[in-house]
């Protein structure tokens, strides 16, 4: 059923749960606040609309225990125990009050990563998020290794020299505590690992002494970690382990690290994850407001097209982004890892080359690198409206919004913050705005969610959320998928899909047409059932094919970024092949179409915002001007839009965002500018109608008599060995064999 | 009223106490009561009479002993500084109305004692502001229209006001959302504070003895008296003890051995002061808004509110208390006092602008069923309880002050409210367990409005009968009555039987639990069960569980025990054996202290029969009268027999079939027993008496044959169309029969005399008992008030408020007294009530009464507001019957012969 869907964009992804760690960060008059971690998939929010669940094959029960199985929180002394006897002050911590994360998987072993941790010699804490593709070892090493390179780059010359020593003596004293991560390294990796830090340490020593800088601190420990990923390879190639260190370095991943200390939060960003910053309305707690804090590095992103274009010759303009893809292969414009786009030829002749096979090059890599590393950086400094940082990959994005997701982490934190005794200011107060304070603690209550943890809560929401609250039927339903489908497009690249039982090949059809194109554009499509043409198709003739699993054995060449394990994993299942649709021209906006500032505009207005440690807008993403979009029932959606954004644009993605592209007929688009004057461009769009709310039909609603439970179950134990043990694939960690 | 507005620094420090220039004057100062009264600094030697706690009624109770002159042998002492904030905290309201007289006639005296102490000059905070109360339902109007009816029959101006009436009365509150109001003008409140200070000062100034942070550690018992108080500042040697240690007071109980045992246990309770706002009127009335749980007044300019909300928050659970006063005051909870908050905000908007003084969340001690306790402990005959006063102490310690020490100094007991009475508890209800689990309903009772048969959802499933499980598989709602779980009614949908249930998972034991309850003042819902259960018990058999009743047994080892009970008895007890006789047993006035059956076993060997609610009292009457030579033994054998009532003119056939002996009118006559074998069991007590004039056996069974016993008689039964009876049948059938019940008719001031039960007293013969001569007098004399039924005419039970007691009766137009019991007379097929007619002069004072003058004149009862003609009788009725009884038909329970 799976149907990737996001309010901004509608490309494919990998179909990747990824999650979302968030971070949940503020201060309220100096008393500490709780910070987030989250985690989430892909969902469908096509089905929302009609679709009617079968009776839940999960009971509440095992929903939860398969959502909070990844669950984890840590929570932080509001003293900060632990650095004070090293003569630290506690600021660092007061900021954060917990840490809560999960993780449902998507993929078997999973790919994402998340990891927290403190520096045990300044007084910051790291976070960060690490969504892997091609496999989970890239981000696994990533998630394990690149705290020590910026809590090395953070410590004072004296100090690092120190460290320097005390290493080169043999005693690794650890910059770094980790939270709820108790595996290893092998030792022969370990040894690697160690030996490239102490090298990274000692180049830091002998650096030209600059001023500090928190921004080149995280870049500088990002290009280096990657640097030495790609160079172990190189320099271990007699190894016994040059097999792992080689996975690693071809396989890739996104970062998203924070970095908190007091009121001062650092985001280096590299690739498509994102966080969030919640924050709440000035108007006495009534609503949450959003700020991203990130900006993709990917296809949706203009800039970023033209960075990568521009380091590139014009001749290859045509095969750099194809398919929204770098090298028509690649999602994201800026990984770890990957080194088949970074590498020079020659390396990469002879080691993929060598090791892997001529046809594990990959088409079109003419100039790398193509590929880089280095991270945007953030700051922020919070401020005691700033109640929550929400870190996740781009699964919890993509079948939510920011403002969504924050509103529910925000609702969800009022319910727990009334667990304490509420005080009110030392100043005179009137009754009504005690009880008006009161009435948001009362609300909070009443809301209490089930779960504890705050991303379990948002997982459950994202997976099961419904207009009339949470749908059980869906949960269980989102729970208990079947297996994959996977569909691909003419060149080979797939896309996996997750489809409802019962749902027939015509329906994934429609879905995959009105997921992969432009609504707008859905005229003079036409579906055959072709199987017999596998080339590409012409811009203009759209074809789409489906392809039954035997034929995937011909698309088998297709695949050039797939291990060879992949294969297994799809040899049952019915494979879709469907046309791709290319890639919408990339328009220069006219600039009557700016209906949002310009980046310079934002600039003169963030003129004087604090200005620590960075050279540029300290806000670049500062999405200030909301658009409200309208339907024609008067209900009104916020959008943020990213800089550069074109009303026609807004346009396009709100129909896409709030109509079944399947209904689109009749639906008319207008312009009018009458009401809202100021620089809002208001959309007005007939609305869908609201489903009607079905009644459950009385045989689903009954719960099974405890006879037909025991009848039903009477052989579970026999019948159980029949099933797929594991039909979620939710394991955690599948243990690596270059990890204990 | 002083306008002064305290800083705001004291309000934050937790120091503000409401702006009283001496205390003002304390604060600035740094000092203490201490500084500007004379308190002792240890206590003396030897007293009278011990307090033990300085709270409001302790001060009270220290005044008005000091008025009667006792002052210099009294002593108060207590653990902490006199006068803390939190001990005289209030809301300072004075007047009120409630429907039991005692309870009403305290509220009267604490208001007439700040009135004249305001007159004479005194501090008192006192204005007549009047008291207004607001309703939001049908329901509540009701309730106030009974409330208005007997206050104003007693003496109380009180008016029912429409919405608008309302407003112009008070311009501020919110009233879109009333039906009306009740209005009693000459109430008012005080400044408890102020109050508290001025009585302890006239105590100290008529030579009391008063010695703070002296806490008592033990007080020394010796032959059931309490003959020491020992403190951390020396042993005090008295007279008399009391205890008002207010949510301590279930602590110092335990101070003594055996223990005294005080049911309180504290629960939040949170006053709200504001700064002064300007729409206030100082003399706006006192508001309670009951269906809000608030209530409201002005105060220093601002307003102060409280309430008494549904489901409380216990307070100290974990049953350690502390021993510092100030630690009564607890970190207040603002969400839980939102919901008052929400109330009072919407009542009064304008107190939306008013700046937050400080919220007080303050412990106040509560009894199990929610009203004061008041009393001379069962334990030990010189101890005496005034505590679990909510939080209204400036309303009740007055008053209650004012009793206790009439109690004290005259010797005689005053108490006749058995609602108030420390012998209404067991010792079962001192549990703390128990005790916290209620707590938390029992301040919301206090605002709910009193249905008959009020009930609480907690501490439930106490003491149950060896059947209850059958009981409740049967059907049965339940009511609790002294801990016993006892059926009200039986609901036969709610049986195992029942179709619906055909197939239900439930056994007996894990048949669902039911609580009666009545939530109208109109016809009941369970009506119809309870109409059925009658006729079973009037035209076919029944079974009912009698187990809660109170059973003693008292024997000797001579005649002692026929001595004694002739001493104690009123009536002739010296019946034969296997006989039974009912009999009062009457105080020094003649008034009943117990009413009971006596079976006489052996000729030294009495079983005792009393209502449930007696158990306590009973034994307490009996230990205390009873020859202190131990020559009599009385075991209260309540706990050891199941009660197992066989009503109906089938119930010879039935219990016929289980049994050998003969069961004819001849050989087993009415108020006769004997020990039976009934199926496989033996030793059963049967006595051949109802308690509700119907045909009928009570077997007493030893509760390991219940069970037994029970599934023979339901199984013979079924041949009979036997039915369960509850609770509610019964008592149609007993007040239609003109049965007068202790603790709901009669109490401790009502003489045999005055209950048409004069044939029950043996004054004919020359044997001497307690009250023989205050009946001798009174025979001479006359009573002053004659035990009635009442049977209205035009009440149209389907559309009409019912009456539940309590309601006016109104002779000729004149108000002559009150209801005690009512009910639906099945056979007689309208309400009936009991009660006792007066004969009220012009002065208002009681003058003889003649059962010619009752029968003379014209009847009318006052059921809210609306009065409904009645026909009076004196004697039992004759009911019809399908099966007469001539031997039954011939006796009647109450009778005045003209």
């Amino acid at each position: 059923m799976a149907k990737v869907f996001t309010s901004f964009s509608q490309n494919v992804r990998y179909l990747t749960r990824s999650f979302e760690p968030r971070l949940l960060a503020a201060d309220l008059g100096g008393q500490p606040r709780s910070k987030v971690t989250t985690c989430l998939f892909s969902t469908c929010r096509v089905d929302r609309t009609n679709t009617s669940y079968p009776r839940p094959r999960l009971s509440p029960q095992e929903v939860s225990t398969i959502l909070r199985q990844n669950e984890g929180m840590i929570q932080l002394d509001s003293g900060g125990t632990g650095w004070t006897e090293q003569g630290y002050t506690s600021s660092g911590s007061y900021s954060i009050d917990s840490v809560d994360s999960n993780q449902l998987a998507s993929n078997s072993p999973i790919e994402d990563k998340l990891a927290s941790a403190r520096c045990l010699h300044t007084t910051g804490y790291l976070f960060g998020v690490f969504d892997g593709h091609g496999g989970p070892e890239c981000s696994q090493v990533v998630a394990k290794r690149l705290f020590d390179y910026v809590a090395a780059a953070l410590l004072p010359r004296k100090e690092l020299r120190r460290v320097v020593s005390e290493w080169e003596a043999g005693n690794r004293i650890p910059l770094i505590q980790v939270y709820n991560d108790p595996s290893q390294f092998v030792s022969e990796l370990q040894e690697i690992y160690q030996d490239s830090f102490l090298r990274y340490c000692i180049s830091l020593l002998s650096a030209f002494d600059e001023d500090f800088s928190m921004e080149e601190v995280l870049i500088q420990a990002f290009t280096q970690l990657d640097n030495d990923m790609g160079r172990e390879v190189k320099e271990n190639q007699q190894s016994a382990v040059l097999e792992p260190l080689l996975r690693v370095a071809l396989s890739g991943s996104v970062a998203c690290v924070a970095h908190i200390d007091g009121p001062h939060l650092h985001i280096a960003n590299t690739g498509d994850c994102g966080a969030v910053l919640g924050m709440q309305s000035q108007t006495a707690g009534s609503g949450w407001r959003a700020l991203r804090l990130t900006r993709d590095h990917n296809w949706e992103n203009p800039d970023e097209i033209e960075r990568v274009l521009s380091e590139h010759p014009d001749s290859e303009s045509e095969h750099v982004i194809v398919d929204q893809r770098l090298l028509g292969v690649l999602m994201p414009f800026r990984a770890f890892g990957d080194f088949r786009f970074k590498w020079d030829l020659v390396t990469q002749s002879e080691i993929i080359q060598r090791y892997l096979g001529p046809e594990h090059l990959i088409r079109h890599c003419v100039t790398p690198p193509y590929l880089t590393v280095t991270p945007e950086v953030t700051y922020h400094r919070l401020r005691p409206r700033d109640r929550f940082l929400l870190m996740g990959s781009d699964g919890l994005w993509e079948c939510m919004s920011p403002l969504d997701t924050v509103t529910l982490v925000g609702e969800y934190m009022s319910g727990r913050q009334t667990l304490q005794p509420v005080r009110f200011p030392r100043q005179a107060i009137t009754l009504r705005e005690v009880a008006s304070i009161l009435e948001q603690r009362q609300k909070g209550l009443n809301l209490k969610p089930v779960d504890t943890n705050a991303s379990t809560h948002l997982i459950r929401h994202a997976l099961g959320g419904s207009d009339a609250g949470l749908d059980h039927a869906r949960l269980s339903h989102s729970l208990t998928l079947p297996p994959e489908l996977v569909v691909l497009n003419s060149e080979g690249h797939d896309y996996q899909l997750e489809v409802p039982t019962g749902t027939t090949v015509e329906r994934i059809k429609t879905m995959a047409i009105g997921h992969f194109f432009n609504p707008l554009e859905l005229e003079g499509i036409s579906v055959t059932d072709d199987k017999g043409d596998t080339s590409k198709t012409g811009n203009k003739s759209r074809t789409y094919r489906l392809v039954l699993e035997q034929e995937r054995i011909r698309c088998e060449e297709l695949f050039q970024y797939h291990w060879n394990r992949e294969k297994q994993r799809k040899e049952q299942n019915e494979l879709l092949l469907v046309d791709g649709r290319e890639a919408p021209p990339i328009r220069e906006p006219a600039p009557e179409e700016m209906t949002i500032p310009t980046m310079r505009e934002i600039a003169e207005a963030t003129v004087n915002l604090a200005k620590r440690n960075h050279n540029r807008d300290p806000d670049p993403m500062n999405h200030s001007t909301d658009l409200v979009v309208l339907n024609s029932e008067g209900h009104d959606y916020q959008l943020e839009v990213p800089t550069g954004t074109t009303v026609e644009r807004i346009k396009t993605m709100a129909i896409g965002h709030f109509f079944n592209p399947l209904e689109l007929e009749g639906i008319s688009v207008t312009d009018d500018k009458g009401d809202t004057s100021k620089t809002d461009e208001l959309l007005l769009v007939d609305g869908r109608e609201a489903p009607p709310i079905r009644e459950p039909a009385p045989e689903e609603m009954t719960i099974p008599t405890m006879r037909e439970i025991a009848e039903a179950t009477v052989n579970l134990a026999k019948r159980n060995h029949n099933r797929d043990p594991d039909p979620m694939n939710h394991s955690t960690d599948v243990s690596l064999d270059f990890l204990l | 009223m002083s306008q002064q507005c305290h800083t705001s620094a004291d309000i934050l420090k937790g120091s503000w106490y409401p702006p009283h220039q001496y205390h003002q004057h304390d604060q600035e100062k740094g000092m203490h009561i201490s500084s500007t009264l004379p308190l002792d600094e240890s206590p003396p030697k030897k007293a009278k009479v011990v307090i033990c706690g300085g709270g409001m009624v302790g001060t009270s109770l220290l005044y008005h002993l000091a008025e009667l002159g006792w002052g210099s042998d009294t002593v108060l002492v207590d653990q902490a500084r006199i006068g803390a904030a939190s001990s005289w905290r209030g809301s300072g309201f004075l007047g009120g109305v409630k429907l039991i007289k005692t309870e009403m006639n305290i509220l009267r005296t604490s208001k007439k004692l700040v009135k004249e102490l305001s007159e004479a000059g005194h501090d008192t905070g006192w204005k007549q502001c009047g008291s207004l109360h607001l309703a939001r339902t049908r329901n509540r109007m009701t309730h106030f229209r009974k409330m208005k009816a007997i206050a104003e029959a007693r003496g109380t101006e009180c008016y029912m006001l429409t919405p608008e009436e309302v407003a112009k009365k008070c311009d501020i509150l919110h009233t879109s959302d009333i039906l009306g109001g009740m209005w009693v003008p000459k109430d008012g409140a005080c400044d408890p504070y102020k109050l508290c200070y001025t009585l302890l000062k006239l105590a100290i100034e008529k030579g009391t003895h008063v010695v703070e942070k002296c806490q008592v550690t033990r007080i020394i018992v010796h032959n059931q008296r309490a003959v020491a108080v020992e403190t951390t500042k020396g042993i005090i040697e008295c007279d008399y003890v009391i205890n008002t240690g207010g949510l301590w007071a279930r602590n110092v109980g335990q101070l003594t051995e055996p223990h005294v045992k005080v049911p309180v246990h504290p629960a939040e309770h949170y006053f709200l002061y504001t700064y002064p706002i300007e729409e206030i009127d100082p003399q706006m009335p006192a508001i309670r808004d009951p269906d809000g749980n608030i209530y409201l007044r002005e105060y220093n300019g601002g307003l102060m509110g409280g309430g008494f909300e549904k489901w409380a928050k216990p307070a100290f659970e974990h049953g350690i208390l502390p021993d510092d006063v100030e630690e009564r005051d607890q970190l207040e909870d603002w969400d839980h006092f939102h919901i008052l908050l929400k109330e009072m905000l919407h009542r009064i908007p304008v107190m939306k602008n008013a700046v937050l003084g400080r919220l007080y969340n303050t412990a106040y001690g509560f009894s199990p069923d929610h009203r004061w306790i008041i009393g001379m402990s069962p334990e030990l005959s010189n101890y005496f309880v005034a505590t679990a006063l909510r939080s209204g102490g400036s309303n009740a310690a007055g008053g209650i002050g004012s009793l206790l020490a009439d109690w004290i100094v005259s010797g005689i007991s005053p108490m006749d409210a058995y609602d108030l009475d420390i012998l209404r508890f067991l010792p079962a209800h001192n549990n703390r367990r128990f005790l916290l689990d209620r707590v938390r309903e029992v301040p919301g009772l206090h605002y709910g409005i009193a249905f008959p048969f009020g009930d609480c959802e907690t501490g439930r499933c106490i003491r149950m009968s060896p059947i209850f499980p059958k009981l409740k598989a049967a059907g049965a709602v339940f009511g609790q009555v002294m801990g016993y779980e006892r059926p009200s009614y039986f609901d036969p949908a709610k049986s195992l039987d029942s179709k619906d249930a055909g197939d239900s998972e439930h056994s007996e034991h894990s048949a669902p639990f039911h609580m009666a309850y009545s939530d109208t003042w109109t016809k009941p819902h369970w009506f119809d069960f309870a109409g059925q259960e009658y006729a079973a018990c009037r035209e076919r058999v029944a079974i009912l569980d009698y187990s809660s009743f109170a059973k003693f047994d008292i024997w000797s080892k001579g005649n002692e025990v026929v001595q004694a009970l002739q001493y104690l008895c009123s009536n002739d007890v010296d019946i034969p054996v296997g006989g039974i006789i009912h009999t009062g047993m009457q105080n020094s006035h003649g008034g009943y202290e117990n009413d009971c059956s006596l079976a006489r076993i052996a000729p030294n060997h009495y079983m005792m029969i009393a209502p449930s609610i007696q158990q306590t009292r009973c034994s307490t009457w009996l230990k205390r009268n009873l020859p202190g030579d131990g020559s009599v033994v009385m075991s209260d054998v309540t706990s050891m027999y199941t009660a197992i009532c066989l009503m109906g003119p089938l119930a010879r056939c039935v219990l016929s079939e289980l049994t050998d002996i003969d069961l004819s009118t001849k050989a087993f006559p009415f108020f006769s027993f004997k020990e039976l074998d009934v199926g496989l069991a033996n030793s059963i007590r049967a006595m051949n008496l109802t308690h509700t004039g119907e045909l009928g056996w009570v077997l007493y069974i030893p509760n390991e044959y219940g069970l037994h016993v029970y599934n023979n008689l339901v199984s013979i039964g079924k041949k009979y169309g036997m039915r369960h009876a509850g609770y509610y049948a019964m008592r149609s059938l007993r007040i239609e029969k003109f049965y007068a019940f202790w603790g709901q008719d009669l109490d401790s001031t009502t003489t045999p005399l005055e209950c048409g039960r004069g044939f029950r007293v043996k004054l004919n013969k020359d044997i001497d008992f307690i009250g023989r001569e205050a009946l001798v007098q009174q025979k001479k004399e006359g009573v002053k008030r004659l035990y009635v039924q009442l049977q209205l005419e035009d009440h149209d039970i389907e559309v009409d408020p019912w009456a539940w007691g309590g309601e006016p009766i109104y002779r000729d137009d004149r108000f002559v007294g009150v209801t005690t019991t009512t009910g639906y007379g099945y056979t007689l097929q309208n309400l009936v009530c009991l009660g006792f007619v007066r004969n009220f002069n012009e002065k208002g004072e009681m003058d003889f009464v003649t059962p010619e003058y009752v029968m003379a004149g014209n009847y009318e009862v006052d059921i809210g507001g609306v009065r409904y003609s009645a026909t009076v009788r004196l004697r039992s009725p004759t009911l019809p019957t399908k099966f007469p009884e001539p031997q039954l038909d011939r006796y009647l329970a109450t009778r005045i012969s003209s």
